[in-house]
């Protein structure tokens, strides 16, 4: 057996098997809390990275998030729908903006679409700060029911809520591994690499780009409608620009190079490090500037590609010469694009 | 006529760098468009391809007007372009770069045609699987013709194709070249900065300076004239 093969036919079912078990390796609420929040972060930052390999930059991922989270709220409690109809509902919704504004925002340039995206997330944040009649405002809204029980399973602990949201995830992950093994995987390498290029063997570049945007905005918005449900509470401040920005991190640290496992290992580590050192919500913040920083300049692949850093380091050692660099994110970033 | 540009204007940040041409070509021709950096050669091409619109004028392919037709829809029309420098997809495998070549097409001749092109460029079978990064630059340059020609294209439009290539691969481009144009019939449309190759692959000529037509004919004409040879086969 390949090392390849070894891989896909070892190594994928022990993982499955790893995140399937994690909430009983890690019997305790407060563990269970935290895997919840990596696997919702993991959406938001696959989708990230999915607008990313089109060759679009976004800043203001946690509005969409904050749509589906906002629509769900409004249909359970003001609508009466049973949340197992308001998520995708709210996911749709999100895809709907998603597509609205990608259709709009996705002419732009580079730079002026992260500030098209930073913008819209603050419209959607301020729009809910200054409606407190119907969203509740800076106070919140408060009592968004639980899930309705299904297969016999009550949402009354951590469990359902993990494997809830594992189950969205494992519908991205699987969303996206097949687009990529499509011809839509080709298009959409093509069109991160030499854009022109595409267009001119016939790729439809605003087509593929607002699909991708498209996708991505309906995965945040269900992870928005299972968030609202999970806390039972939503307050503007959870979807802050920063909330974005920390989204983008996740893609990144993980590496970008890395379509699936990269955000998902990137939000992993990202969650569980403050966490271990018991940093307060103002010092993880600077600790991930720290930390962002030293992969940037160190394993500028990404954590992942840290194997292969690892052999250039060595390489680099026995040859005595500068570390070439590996992959830098804004080699991906080309202008113009 | 194939193609037929009438008064193409183009301006770049208001800027004028095509001041009004008119070319044409002809069903099977090879036409060259001659001149130095910055003369609004590689604009041509784009405004062709619909990379960039042009301000004002025409652009006729076939009989039907296309210059305001979107870059996506241009290959379907039968306009293949290779461009100057950035012209492969540099993360995808050579074998990759071919198969995006056909993607407007709809027929399942592909992997026949894919093949076809491994049979003309042996040294691309040979590379089929790596990265078209890693590719010498003649290897690209070929690589690149190949992906053109696998949308089957009645036109194809060259950018510099000896541009940083080494003598020895440079003088197999105009083989290369006169291969496509007689035994697959494809019209060539080349821009070159080398007017000696240039002229003599080509059958006529534009000479292009700043944005103008200075000069324009058949290459046996163009080669005994007086500013031609002073300016461009100079040394």
């Amino acid at each position: 057996m390949s090392r390849r093969e070894l891989a896909k036919w070892v190594g994928l079912p022990l993982l499955a098997l790893l995140f399937l078990a994690a909430p009983f390796i890690f019997n305790d609420p407060y563990y269970q809390h935290l895997l919840i929040l990596i696997c919702t972060w993991s959406i938001l930052a696959l989708g990230f990275l999915l607008i990313l390999s089109v060759g679009q930059f976004t800043i203001g991922h946690a509005g969409f998030m904050a749509i589906g989270a906002y629509a769900s709220a409004l249909l359970t409690t003001k609508v009466g729908v049973s949340f197992w109809f308001a998520l995708p509902l709210a996911a749709v919704i999100a895809a709907i903006f998603g597509a609205v504004m990608g259709w709009v925002m996705l002419r732009a340039r580079m730079g002026a679409f992260l500030l098209l995206t930073l913008c819209f997330a603050e419209v959607v944040r301020l729009t809910i700060v200054y409606w407190p009649s119907l969203l509740g405002g800076r106070a919140g809204f408060p009592n968004i029911p639980r899930p309705d029980a299904i297969f016999g399973m009550a949402f009354d602990s951590k469990f359902p809520y993990y494997y809830l949201i594992l189950f969205l995830l494992a519908v991205m992950v699987f969303v996206i591994y097949r687009m990529d093994r499509s011809k839509f995987g080709l298009t959409f390498k093509s069109i991160a690499q030499n854009p022109p290029l595409a267009q001119s063997v016939g790729v439809h570049l605003m087509r593929y780009k607002i699909l991708a945007f498209t996708v991505a905005c309906f995965f945040a918005g269900a992870a928005g409608s299972f968030y609202a449900h999970y806390l039972t509470f939503l307050s503007p401040e959870y979807f802050t620009v920063w909330k974005s920005l920390i989204v983008q991190m996740y893609a990144i640290i993980g590496g970008i190079g890395f379509m699936i496992a990269g955000p998902i290992a990137g939000a992993a580590f990202l969650v569980v490090l403050p966490e271990l050192l018991r940093a307060t919500e103002t010092f993880s913040f600077i600790l991930y500037g720290a930390v962002f920083i030293l992969v940037i300049f160190f394993i500028p692949g990404g954590l992942l590609s840290l194997p292969q850093q690892v052999g250039v380091w060595r390489q680099a050692l026995r040859r005595r010469a500068k570390i070439p660099g590996g992959i830098r994110p804004w080699q991906y970033l080309r202008p113009g694009s | 006529m194939l193609l037929e540009l009438k008064e193409i204007k183009v301006h770049y940040d208001g800027l004028e760098a095509v001041k009004g041409i008119s070319m044409n070509v002809a069903e099977g021709e090879i036409v060259a468009v001659l001149g130095a950096n910055g003369a609004g050669k590689s604009t041509i091409l784009r405004a062709i391809v619909g990379l960039k619109a042009p301000t004002s004028g025409e652009i006729w392919f076939k009989g039907e007007r296309i210059d305001r037709v979107a870059a996506q829809s241009i290959i379907r029309k039968g306009i293949a372009l290779v461009p100057e420098g950035r012209k492969l997809f540099p993360h995808m495998s050579v074998h990759e770069n071919l198969q995006i070549g056909a993607y407007a097409r709809k027929d399942k001749d592909i992997a026949k045609d894919i093949e076809e092109m491994y049979e003309h460029f042996p040294i691309l079978r040979e590379r089929r699987s790596l990265d078209a990064e890693s590719l010498s630059g003649g290897e690209q340059q070929m690589a690149a013709i190949a992906r053109a020609l696998m949308a089957k294209p009645d036109l194809l439009l060259l950018d510099e194709p000896t541009l940083g290539l080494s003598p020895l691969v440079r003088a197999e481009i105009p083989k290369i070249v006169r291969d496509i144009n007689q035994k697959r019939g494809v019209s060539i449309l080349l821009v070159e900065q080398n007017a000696r190759l240039a002229l003599r692959l080509a059958s006529r000529a534009y000479v292009l300076e700043t944005g103008t037509i200075s000069l324009e004919g058949d290459t046996e004409t163009l080669l005994s004239d007086e500013r031609i040879k002073r300016v461009y086969l100079a040394g």
